[in-house]
């Protein structure tokens, strides 16, 4: 895919992409989808006796920035693309800004979050020391978001350098696209998540 | 009733005939025209023939001149030849193709300056709309004309200048009630082409390998109406005696006395071209050499801001061996490719790789052609492709302060000796302005304004005819010979009371050597302002006597010049407007290329994406015959359609972009360590699973 899409030029009107293009729309459906689908079921599911785990302002205070960001970054290009088949004018330079939030957030949500994301197979007495923040679901979401956004801005930068030729930033514009929906998917299905966790839902 | 079977016999002798006569066509048809199919270069001894189709014997005294349409013509597809890219403007069935460059009429006696196609280019006038027959555009033009065309006025074509003419001053005469006038001189014209011949296509202007063939001499010759012997003296055969413009409208040779034939041109062949055969040796090449193109196809600035001639590099790819035909090819029916991205070669074949993205890149095919490199533009985001040509980044000069003055071989004659190439002869055309196409494609173009003397009725404005309006406008401005529109316009003297109002009585009577520098730019304005003043006077007058020749009822007689259209307002003053016919007319230009070290934004990014770079901020000035104090200037944003709030809010962000960069990796850092960190707990953890389990 990636070779056919590098040596045709007229791809490049679109920003690679039809297939994207195409893509895109499905998947955020199916996400969405789902997460309706399972909000339908969760209706009629008993609620959870745990107890919440509380979050502080910081906490809250990065979630939420995280949020704002990937949804602006997901609507400016999103948008874009389904609309004009590219991305430019103020949805780019929306875009830009959203990436200098996003860049700026991420470290913060990693550590911030990172322990209450962990895998633990085995609860110990001295780690059971009040309500877990997040069941497995948002835990793996957390770490595709990071993983995502991680590989979504490395693209980014690298494409700043004079490093790469046309054809490599071609690929590294494909990467970027799929890694951003990857990003935008987990923030959609995390933030279920939590929702339902504080809905007591879950 | 009995059938007679047919006779086997006669049956297989009607086979037969049929047989040959088949072959004799076929035979026929293959050999019309006389080919090689070899690359080696054909040696052209050959018999000339005159537009009679007669041989010429080159030591007769009365030979004619040769027509190449019957001396090339009998081997090679003169019909086929003449439908090519630089012969077909005129004749209706040619494809318009991307707009180029125009023919601009100027008349330095009115300030005129009007863009003419056959093509039908937006923003240029046909010539016969103009009252402008195929005969004023040879005499005009036929400089830098390779022959065809508007030279050999076809009754049968659609664009036939001359029948469409009649049409034309039909509906003008209709309008204008000078039918008798304007007939009467087309016949004249028309009558003319008898005693002048037809230009023909000179196939020598391009495939001459002879150092001699002379473009002046060619021109000589079309001045002097003697369009039929211009092949003849260009390529150097013949001398001729004698000029057909010297001859009347009713002379006829077949009916004048003998002795008054001799008033016809002369043509004397000379003896060393001539071999005991009696014929003459064509040196020709396939491939034009680049100086046939840069005949027609050569440009120069001019002004202030502009270096030496000298300092100006060819186009990188002469520089690096490839010929202008390499890529601007054709085949026999020159249809020469123009090079230029989504061009439809009339023959049907794919010209995709011909073109700068198609050489260099690899699209619908493979690229590499001729061992184009390819470029890597390395850190340069796709979406440039997308947004700007090739010719935005490495065509023509680099984009500066201000669009600079141009002049070019089709609009100033360049390639002809003169005295009179300065930069201030008209037309005004200046260069690179970026302008984007109706793709959102941004391309470097030429750029010219308009000038005419016309009528407006309702909001459409028609140009006159230019020498409609000379006669009309001859005593008003009284342009002198030699001098231009522009100068007599700038030629005021000062009165002394004028001078002594600037310098004071005692300074006001030295000589001009004897005054200061700053006296000097104070008279100098104020001659500017005089100037200014008695144009408006004069303008107002123009307009005044323009009115008698309108006939047209409503219409009013208008100016058009440097951006701007001028009329008579209800005091009978002169005011300006503003008007679609005002708008300048662009095309694009595709060389000189630079070098790749040399192309826009290879310094990096912000030598376009920063507050006031050239690319968006430039200035484009509109230059045109007519004083103006205050002329239009656009931005170069402005011509481009961009908003500036975005363009301006998007080169202020480029500020910020590195200490994005450091940020964004800083912070990548800490992600990935944290990525890490926990990939080889979560790995060793599952470990820890197993060991248990």
């Amino acid at each position: 895919m990636f070779t056919h899409i590098g040596v045709l030029f007229s791809d490049v009107a679109g920003h690679s992409g039809e297939s994207f293009r195409r893509n895109l729309a499905g998947l955020l459906i199916a996400a969405a989808a789902v997460i309706a689908l399972h909000w339908c079921l969760s209706l009629r599911g008993r609620r959870s006796a745990n107890a919440k785990a509380r979050w502080n302002r910081w906490e809250k205070l990065v979630y939420l920035g995280a949020m704002v960001s990937v949804a602006v970054l997901g609507f400016t290009s999103f948008f874009a693309v389904l609309r004009y088949g590219m991305l430019s004018g103020w949805l780019l330079f929306a875009h830009m800004f959203g990436a200098g939030l996003f860049v700026g957030v991420l470290p913060f949500l990693s550590v911030t979050w990172c322990e209450a994301s962990r895998f633990e197979g085995h609860r110990t007495a001295a780690r059971n020391d009040g309500p877990r923040r997040f069941f497995w679901f948002p835990k793996l979401m957390f770490w595709m978001i990071l993983l995502g956004g991680f590989i979504v801005t490395v693209t980014m930068l690298l494409s700043m350098l004079p490093l790469l030729g046309t054809d490599g930033l071609i690929q590294l514009l494909d990467i970027h696209r799929y890694a951003g929906l990857l990003v935008v998917v987990a923030m959609m299905m995390h933030g279920y998540c939590v929702a339902l966790q504080r809905v007591g839902w879950r | 009733m009995a059938m007679h079977a047919l006779n086997p016999r006669c049956f297989g002798c009607a086979v037969c005939v049929i047989a040959l006569l088949s072959a004799a066509v076929v035979r026929a048809e293959r050999s019309r025209f006389s080919m090689t199919h070899s690359r080696s270069q054909y040696v052209h001894w050959v018999t000339l023939y005159d537009a009679d189709e007669k041989t010429i014997d080159p030591t007769d005294p009365n030979a004619k001149p040769y027509s190449p349409v019957h001396t090339c013509g009998r081997c090679h597809d003169y019909e086929a030849i003449g439908r090519g890219h630089h012969f077909n403007a005129i004749h209706g069935q040619a494809s318009a193709g991307r707009p180029g460059e125009p023919w601009i009429w100027t008349d330095t006696r009115t300030g005129t300056q009007i863009p003419l196609s056959y093509r039908d280019w937006s923003g240029t006038y046909r010539p016969e709309e103009l009252g402008i027959t195929a005969w004023d555009f040879v005499l005009q033009f036929g400089r830098h004309l390779p022959g065809g065309g508007p030279g050999e006025p076809r009754a049968a074509e659609g664009g036939d200048a001359g029948e469409s003419k009649q049409e034309a001053v039909g509906d003008e005469d209709a309008a204008n009630g000078e039918a008798g006038d304007k007939v009467a001189e087309e016949d004249r014209a028309t009558g003319r082409w008898n005693l002048s011949g037809h230009l023909a296509v000179d196939c020598m202007i391009c495939h001459t390998n002879h150092p001699t063939f002379s473009q002046e001499a060619w021109w000589e010759q079309i001045q002097k109406e003697n369009f039929g012997w211009a092949s003849t003296a260009a390529l150097g055969l013949a001398n001729i005696d004698g000029s057909v413009s010297e001859l009347p409208d009713d002379f006829d040779p077949a009916t004048v006395e003998e002795d008054s034939r001799d008033q016809l041109p002369k043509t004397r062949y000379a003896p060393l071209r001539i071999n005991a055969q009696k014929k003459v040796f064509f040196d020709i090449v396939r491939k034009p050499h680049d100086d046939a193109c840069y005949y027609c196809h050569s440009n120069r600035f001019v002004g202030e801001n502009t270096g030496e001639e000298w300092t100006y590099d060819e186009d990188v790819h002469l520089r690096a061996g490839i010929s202008c035909t390499d890529c601007h090819r054709n085949g026999l029916e020159h249809h020469t490719v123009r090079g230029y991205e989504g061009e439809l070669h009339p023959s049907g074949e794919s010209v995709a790789t011909l073109s700068c993205r198609g050489c260099h890149m690899d699209g619908e095919k493979a690229g590499g052609r001729m061992g184009a490199p390819k470029p890597l533009h390395k850190g340069l985001p796709p979406i440039h492709f997308e947004k700007l040509s090739c010719t935005a980044c490495h065509s023509g000069p680099r984009p500066g302060e201000e669009a600079l003055p141009l002049q070019t071989a089709l609009a100033h004659g360049l390639g002809l000796p003169s005295h009179h190439y300065g930069p201030e002869i008209p037309p005004g055309v200046v260069a690179p302005v970026f302008t984007r196409d109706d793709r959102h494609v941004l391309y470097p173009h030429r750029m010219v304004w308009p000038a005419f003397w016309g009528s407006m009725k309702g909001d459409a404005i028609t140009p006159l005819n230019p020498e409609t309006a000379y006669g009309a406008l001859r005593r008003t401005f009284r342009v002198r010979r030699g001098s231009t529109f522009t100068e007599t316009l700038k030629d005021v003297r000062l009165s002394s009371e004028d001078k002594k109002s600037i310098l004071g009585e005692k300074r006001a009577k030295v000589s001009g050597s004897e005054l200061t520098e700053e006296e000097k730019a104070k008279l100098t304005v104020l001659e500017e302002t005089r100037a200014l003043e008695a144009f408006q006077k004069k303008l107002v007058e123009a307009l005044g006597q323009l009115k008698e020749v309108i006939e047209d009822e409503g219409a009013e007689p208008v100016y058009v010049a440097g951006g701007k259209a001028y009329r008579l307002n209800s005091d009978g003053a002169a005011e300006t407007f503003e008007n679609p016919a005002a708008a300048p007319y662009a095309w694009k230009l595709g060389h000189d290329v630079r070098p790749a070290r040399w192309s826009i934004g290879v310094k990096g990014c912000y030598e376009c994406h920063a507050v006031g770079t050239p690319l968006f901020e430039g200035k484009v000035t509109a230059l045109g015959p007519a004083l103006d104090r205050e002329p239009v200037t656009y931005a170069m944003y402005e011509l481009a359609g961009f908003n500036k709030t975005k363009v301006d809010a998007w080169n202020q962000s480029f500020q910020r972009r590195t200490a994005f960069k450091w940020m964004g990796f800083m912070s990548m850092g800490i992600v990935g360590l944290i990525l890490f960190s926990y990939l080889l707990l979560g790995v060793s953890g599952l470990f820890g699973a197993f060991r248990r389990r």
